[in-house]
């Protein structure tokens, strides 16, 4: 069903375009800014066309910034001795959440989907090995454990491996504080596969 | 383990209907086109969430809907009661839910209640195209460990990455090559997985095949199953290492044609009827005979891997065999699994008299996609009356 207002209607169309937003969804979002004031969905409006306007890619690691080159590449504490590789900017905040690692990133931008039309130059590796010939010592590949993730690792490692520099690729397996009898089976069978020595 | 009530709130010209079955053997019977497979793929469609008849699903949904509702209630060894719900509105898709609890993807539903089934497009089993044989295999492995069914989706996966660059590789020339060999590396993982399961799979089933098919046929023949992997391979620590050397082998010939030509997506299997291939030389009794012996010994291997007796669902059994032959069939099974066998009236009444039911199995009619339970064997002879 339509609404009579052509301008909910509209703002209902924008805002089920959004990923996992359907129609309904849009519908309460809708009437929900329609209850605010002027000024908060002033402030909501500004804070989206700013994301345009003031976002860029730091032309180093391609991690979304308003600075260039961003926080992370510019800080003074960080090693700069380790790159850690992953396909998407969200993934750098996932990392950064666990304030265990310490070093650079590098966003490629993707992985490898030779169907989606997805290869090596659609993603940011030239931009990455000339990073590796400065002080960079080790990297560490945390593209997704699928078989595209899987597939860029493998391209990657091959592309480095001749530039005596330490390769990892991160763990995959059980997560934490779960326990083995309620893992199922393929993930504990890829988590046996991918053991390692003590 | 076995079904013990199925709910069916709409499917196909089926009415509304809630039966309660025998952990037995149950008899649907009733004319043709009246709704016996419909209901034979319900209960298909609660164990495996997919049909055996089409791969589009809105074909399930009635004429003048706008979804199907399933639900089965499954009782364990342990007599534990495990609800199944699936649920297919047209707007928003397929939903499963095991015990209230909905399933993120539906291969996790996949071997928790194993089932197997023969039906009348089965033929192509041991007659048709090579493609129907690996579908056999792929079935009955993912049935038997989840692990099977996530390495063949990846592989599937890695295979459509592949092709899609060589079909780019045979038009824009030789630029996208070291792309390739990227994808090779897990290609032959987790083809190598598969052919070693499908290896082991084929020995096992040889173990019961012989029997069965002398039990069906009563002659001297022997049935069994030649694995012929589309990878030549000697031993299956060697098998990555062949398969990637085959790769390469066959490279130049891959780019030109524009498809991957070696992995166990072309691989085939040869049923051998006293060493002559049955696909060339079998009579049609043969295939009948061997299908079933096949689809016993699936039910063999099912309950020995998965430690459950699988249900057990043969459409049109006595369509394709003989009455003392599906005596056998069924005298095989009924000890251990739940049966559930369509067949026309007709039929019903030939195999009463051959003594082909030995329990007294749960009779329903149906009619026009309506269900009824007859109450027993005597009430049935009245609608032998009618007929």
């Amino acid at each position: 069903m339509k609404y009579s207002s052509e301008t909910v209607e509209k703002a209902i169309h924008e805002l089920s375009k959004l990923p996992g937003i359907g129609r309904k969804m849009a519908q309460r979002h809708v009437f929900f800014l329609l209850k605010q004031s002027e000024s908060q969905v002033k402030q909501l409006a500004e804070s989206l066309v700013d994301l345009k306007l003031k976002v860029i890619h730091c032309s180093i690691c391609f991690n979304v910034t308003e600075s260039d080159p961003c926080k992370i590449c510019a800080g003074e504490t960080r090693d700069r001795t380790m790159i850690c590789v992953v396909e998407e900017a969200n993934d750098v905040l996932a990392l950064e959440k666990t304030g265990e690692y310490k070093g650079l990133y590098h966003v490629l931008g993707g992985a490898l989907s030779p169907l989606d039309g997805i290869g090596p130059d659609n993603l940011h590796v030239r931009e990455l090995l000339l990073r590796l010939e400065e002080a960079v010592q080790e990297i560490i590949i945390a593209t997704n454990p699928n078989t595209e993730g899987e597939a860029t690792a493998l391209y990657l490692s091959k592309l480095i491996k001749p530039m005596n520099i330490r390769i990892s690729r991160i763990a995959r397996g059980i997560p934490v504080g779960a326990d083995l009898e309620y893992a199922d089976e393929v993930t504990l069978a890829r988590a046996i596969e991918g053991r390692r020595e003590y | 383990m076995y079904l013990n009530e199925l709910q069916v709130s709409k499917l196909r010209n089926l009415r509304p209907v809630h039966l309660t079955f025998s952990p037995h053997v149950n008899y649907l019977f009733g004319d043709n086109a009246q709704g016996k497979t419909n209901l034979i793929e319900a209960i298909y469609l609660l164990c495996l969430a997919k049909s055996f008849r089409t791969r589009d699903e809105r074909e399930l949904i009635p004429f003048d809907d706008h979804e199907f509702l399933i639900e089965g209630k499954f009782h364990d060894d342990e007599q534990l009661e495990h609800r199944v719900v699936i649920h297919h509105e047209i707007l928003t898709g397929k939903k499963i839910s095991v015990d209230g609890k909905r399933l993120s993807q539906f291969s996790k539903l996949v071997g928790q209640f194993p089932i197997i089934c023969l039906s009348t497009g089965d033929h192509e089993i041991t007659s048709g195209p090579p493609a129907q044989r690996r579908r056999f295999f792929n079935v009955l492995l993912s049935q038997c460990s989840n692990r099977y069914l996530d390495d063949l989706k990846q592989y599937e996966q890695i295979l459509k990455q592949r092709n899609s660059i060589l079909q780019r590789l045979t038009t824009a020339g030789k630029e996208h090559k070291d792309e390739l060999e990227i994808w090779n590396h897990q290609f032959t993982h987790f083809g190598a997985q598969i052919i070693k399961s499908r290896r082991l799979m084929v020995n096992e089933l040889n173990q019961y095949l012989a029997d069965y098919y002398l039990a069906i046929t009563k002659n001297k023949w022997t049935l069994r199953i030649n694995y012929k992997p589309n990878v030549e391979d000697h031993s299956d620590e060697e098998l990555a290492f062949q398969f990637s050397g085959q790769l390469k082998k066959m490279a130049s010939r891959e780019m030109r044609q524009g498809v991957s030509l070696v992995g166990p997506h072309r691989d085939e299997f040869q049923f051998l009827v006293s060493d002559h291939e049955l696909r060339l030389y079998g009579s049609r009794g043969e295939h009948k005979s061997a299908l079933v012996s096949l689809k016993a010994a699936e039910a063999a291997v099912l309950h020995s891997r998965t430690q459950i007796c699988p249900i057990m669902l043969l459409d049109d059994l006595l369509a394709e065999l003989d009455q003392e032959r599906c005596a056998t069939v069924i005298s095989l099974f009924e000890k251990s699994s739940q049966i559930f066998i369509t067949g026309t009236t007709l039929d019903y009444n030939a195999f009463q008299n051959i003594g082909g039911l030995s329990k007294n199995p749960s009779l329903f009619f149906v009619e026009n996609g309506t269900l009824t339970r007859m109450k027993n064997a005597e009430n049935s002879a009245s609608y032998r009356g009618i007929n």
